[in-house]
């Protein structure tokens, strides 16, 4: 593990130490809707005192009338959570170092929260083959900090989607920048799950394109190597193409209830502002 | 039709900046390398790569392009191209040595005049379609072609005349085309009145070689009278052969010595025509080394004395007629000697004398004057001449001899062509007949009466000697030269005579109607046959000063104007690259 990852774990773990991952069924709350899912069946299991942030349609109203007291109905999930948290470990993840120390400080960030919520967390190192990591409680202790698969999550989605937890909270950690139809993967990735959220590290201007001029561009994950004279017409494809990839995973998030928040690495490295991680429910 | 050309071709050298530029892009200016997790975002190329291939095919910016272009445009200004018209565009002259000396062996099979041969034929192309006069230099300069038509210089390029006088032709070639480039080829540097003279161009592949030569060969009665030259540095051994009998003389020559050897002739000999040859193995010319005799004609002129004259002119006449002047008597004779009044077709030599009762000759001491232009009195001497002559008597003809104011001796030549000679003189009160002067005018009048066969005066000549001949008829009014190469020519002849320049070194024949003669002419100039002058020499000349009606028009500012667009394009290209930049 490089110094960069240690500095960032150091500095999450310590941040990390009081944050929980929030219920999936509190996730996203911040007036939206949270999606088609809700109505699940499920089994309660007690109450407990109303909490900000708390969905207003878990509060029952009869305890209301009788004590004047807002509790909350929790469920058996809700005691009982899961969570798989999915790291991507491709090529691309590791553009910058400051992308690849941001999705494992992050990685690490919402594996401890998930434990000091209770979560019942399965960690998977997404490479172009999933493992589930035996230690998620141990950052330092993970099986492969690198970031060096030549596969997107997308690719091995199909093969190792049975690893995942049903009804529970689902977390990708990954750049989504993969070729492939934001709906198919999504499709196959919330299925069964409570909730699903995406959270996107892209390294500082990494949908930006790069200045004019003759290029050699290499792709981190496949090699393809591709010579550009850049120009401005070229750039305007370029923000056209990355506006439209970005449209069509916000599209797929919303249509499958997932959360999809963005991240520049510079944002995580070295401060780590997670305040947007607490503004939309998925710590608290 | 339209030439172009370059002005200084050698400036397209700075094309090699192109490579200059490419590697420069390979090497230097190489794309920058940026790994990136968004390829998919950017523009793929037109055609896929090959499958298992990960780099596509590299292609130069924009910018290259321009920056090639630029480079390439600016080389072709600094060369000068131009364009102009056949018409425009001063001509060029080209002067070739025709003298022997050209045929000098140079080693390796080639010659003086093989050796110029690429770099004339380089110059030739260096502007395709350009009118080229084409002129032989000799003894006289001569224009060989106008070349609006192809020309073989090659061949008409002989080197056969035994020198060259290139300040004439030049002067030719100043008179005949002013305004042309000229270009001498030659054997030797440009002469001291020339070496300055940089608009010249001159070519000259002659190398100093040593060089024996035959410089002068004549039949006389019984001998060769020859003279040979060795042109060298060193001592040269050689051999002279006589053919028919191959008398043979060796010698060797000491360098720079000049030598006369005289050589009996065999009576077989003196009849048939002869060959002299000078050989020896370090000789780089073989064209002066031999020469062909052909006998002359000197048979006695046929002469008849016919009835009328006197005794004592009769006398003194078979006197002179036997003394080996060049007569023989003959009935059918070439010139008859007769009183007045009596016809003859021949020449005739027509002696007045006193009539009996009617003129009385008179001898006085008023001076005798000869005419010394004339060939029947050349030589002669009136010294104590005692001339009794009638006195007052109009001779016909041009004076030759006169006492006082009466002429004794005229000459007239008739319609005929013959000549009748009157002579005034009584022989019995002269000393005429016992004086040389007597004997003397038989003998030129056996010369010029051996002239005035048809036929030619000589049949030996050197190059440069000027051919005369007089044909059997007065109406031939030309006559056909084959020379030595079989090449033939018409010349023109008027009242039976005609002269010419001598054909080239060589048994050349002459054919008219009902005649036919040979000559031989020989190379005879020392000057020529020494190599030690010759020497290379390359020069490239120009066109004349005054440009003023050749327009030639060049490119040069275009290419410098599209130089400059392309750099401003460029520019522009690269002003916008850097406000696309973040």
């Amino acid at each position: 593990m490089n110094d960069l990852f240690k500095r960032t774990l150091q500095t999450v773990l310590a941040r990390a130490a009081d944050a929980r991952l929030a219920s999936p069924r509190t996730i996203g709350f911040n007036g939206r809707r949270l999606g088609r899912r809700a109505g699940n069946a499920l089994e309660f299991s007690e109450y407990r005192e109303y909490r900000p942030g708390d969905d207003l349609r878990r509060l029952d109203w009869n305890v209301f009338g009788r004590r004047e007291l807002l509790m909350v109905k929790e469920f058996s999930e809700e005691v009982d959570p899961r969570c798989d948290l999915l790291l991507d470990h491709s090529r691309s993840m590791a553009v910058t170092p400051e992308k690849s120390a941001a999705a494992f400080g992050l990685a690490a960030l919402l594996a401890r929260a998930a434990l000091n919520a209770g979560f019942s967390l399965a960690l998977h190192h997404a490479a172009d083959v999933w493992r589930k990591e035996p230690q998620p409680e141990a950052p330092s202790e993970w099986l492969s900090p690198e970031f060096d698969a030549p596969a997107n999550p997308g690719d091995g989605l199909a093969r190792y989607a049975g690893m995942l937890q049903r009804r529970g909270l689902r977390i990708l950690i990954s750049d989504l920048l993969w070729p492939e139809d934001p709906q198919s993967f999504l499709g196959g990735f919330s299925a069964g799950a409570k909730q699903t959220v995406l959270i996107q590290i892209l390294a500082d201007g990494e949908l930006e394109p790069v200045p004019n001029g003759y290029v050699m561009l290499e792709d981190a994950e496949t090699g393809e190597v591709r010579e550009l004279p850049i120009d401005d017409a070229m750039r305007q494809r370029f923000r056209e193409r990355a506006a439209r990839h970005q449209e069509a995973w916000r599209r797929a998030a919303a249509e499958h209830g997932a959360l999809l928040l963005s991240f520049q690495a510079g944002e995580l490295v070295p401060d780590w502002s997670v305040a947007r991680l607490f503004q939309t429910g998925v710590l608290q | 039709m339209t030439l172009t050309g370059w002005t200084d071709p050698w400036n397209l050298f700075a094309l090699t900046a192109l490579l200059l530029l490419v590697l420069l892009y390979l090497f230097q200016r190489h794309a920058r390398q940026q790994r990136t997790a968004t390829l998919f975002l950017w523009d793929r190329p037109e055609a896929p790569p090959r499958s298992g291939a990960r780099r596509h095919f590299r292609r130069f910016p924009p910018e290259f392009y321009l920056e090639a272009l630029a480079l390439a445009l600016l080389a072709a200004a600094a060369a000068g191209p131009f364009f102009t018209t056949r018409e425009e565009y001063p001509p060029l002259a080209v002067i070739l040595d025709n003298s022997f000396s050209m045929r000098a062996a140079a080693g390796n099979g080639e010659t003086f005049r093989t050796l110029a041969l690429p770099e004339l034929r380089r110059r030739l192309e260096k502007l395709p379609g350009r009118r080229i006069f084409w002129f032989a230099a000799g003894r006289a300069p001569r224009l060989l072609a106008d070349d609006r038509n192809r020309f073989d210089f090659e061949r008409a390029w002989t080197a056969t005349e035994d020198a060259a006088d290139l300040t004439a032709a030049l002067a030719l070639v100043r008179r005949t085309v002013p305004d042309a480039e000229i270009l001498v080829v030659t054997d030797a540097p440009p002469p001291e009145s020339l070496r300055n003279v940089e608009e010249i161009g001159w070519i000259s592949a002659g190398q100093s070689r040593p060089n024996l030569a035959i410089v002068n060969a004549r039949r006389g009665e019984g001998r060769l009278l020859t003279e040979v030259v060795n042109c060298a540095a060193v001592p040269m051994p050689a051999r002279l052969t006589l053919t028919p009998g191959n008398a043979e003389h060796t010698l060797t020559l000491a360098p720079g010595e000049r030598r006369k050897i005289v050589l009996r002739l065999t009576p077989e000999q003196e009849k048939n025509r002869l060959q002299l040859r000078l050989s020896s193995e370090a000789d780089a010319l073989d064209f002066d080394n031999e020469r062909m005799l052909l006998p002359e004609d000197h048979s006695p002129v046929l002469v008849r004395i016919q009835s009328g004259l006197s005794d004592a002119a009769r006398r003194d006449l078979e006197a002179v007629l036997t003394a080996a002047t060049g007569f023989r008597q003959a009935l059918t004779a070439e010139l008859e000697v007769l009183p007045p009044g009596q016809p003859s077709d021949a020449h005739r030599l027509i002696w007045h004398q006193p009539v009996p009762g009617r003129s009385r000759p008179t001898l006085t001491d008023e001076p005798i004057i000869l005419s010394p232009d004339h060939a029947l009195t050349r030589g002669l001497s009136p010294d104590e001449l005692h001339w009794t002559a009638v006195p007052d008597l109009r001779l016909p003809g041009e004076t030759l001899i006169s006492r006082g104011a009466d002429p004794v001796l005229t000459a007239l030549r008739r319609l005929d062509g013959k000549w009748d000679f009157h002579l005034n003189l009584q022989p019995e009160s002269s000393n005429l007949a016992r004086r040389p002067l007597w004997p003397a005018l038989f003998w030129n009048l056996a010369t010029l009466l051996r002239a005035e066969r048809p036929g030619v005066e000589t049949r030996n000549l050197r190059s440069g000697d000027l051919v005369r001949l007089r044909l059997p008829s007065l109406k031939t009014d030309s006559l056909r030269l084959i020379r030595p190469d079989g090449t033939e020519e018409i010349l023109p002849a008027r009242n039976g005579r005609s002269a010419f320049p001598a054909p080239p070194p060589g048994i050349s024949r002459i054919e008219a109607e009902n005649f036919q003669e040979e000559i031989a002419v020989s190379p005879g100039n020392p000057a020529e046959s020494d190599l030690r002058r010759c020497a290379p020499f390359l020069r490239n000349g120009t066109p004349p000063a005054n440009r003023d009606r050749h327009a030639v028009h060049s490119w040069s500012p275009l290419l410098l104007l599209a130089a400059l667009l392309v750099l401003a394009l460029h520019q522009v290209l690269i002003g916008k690259r850097q406000e696309g930049a973040p």
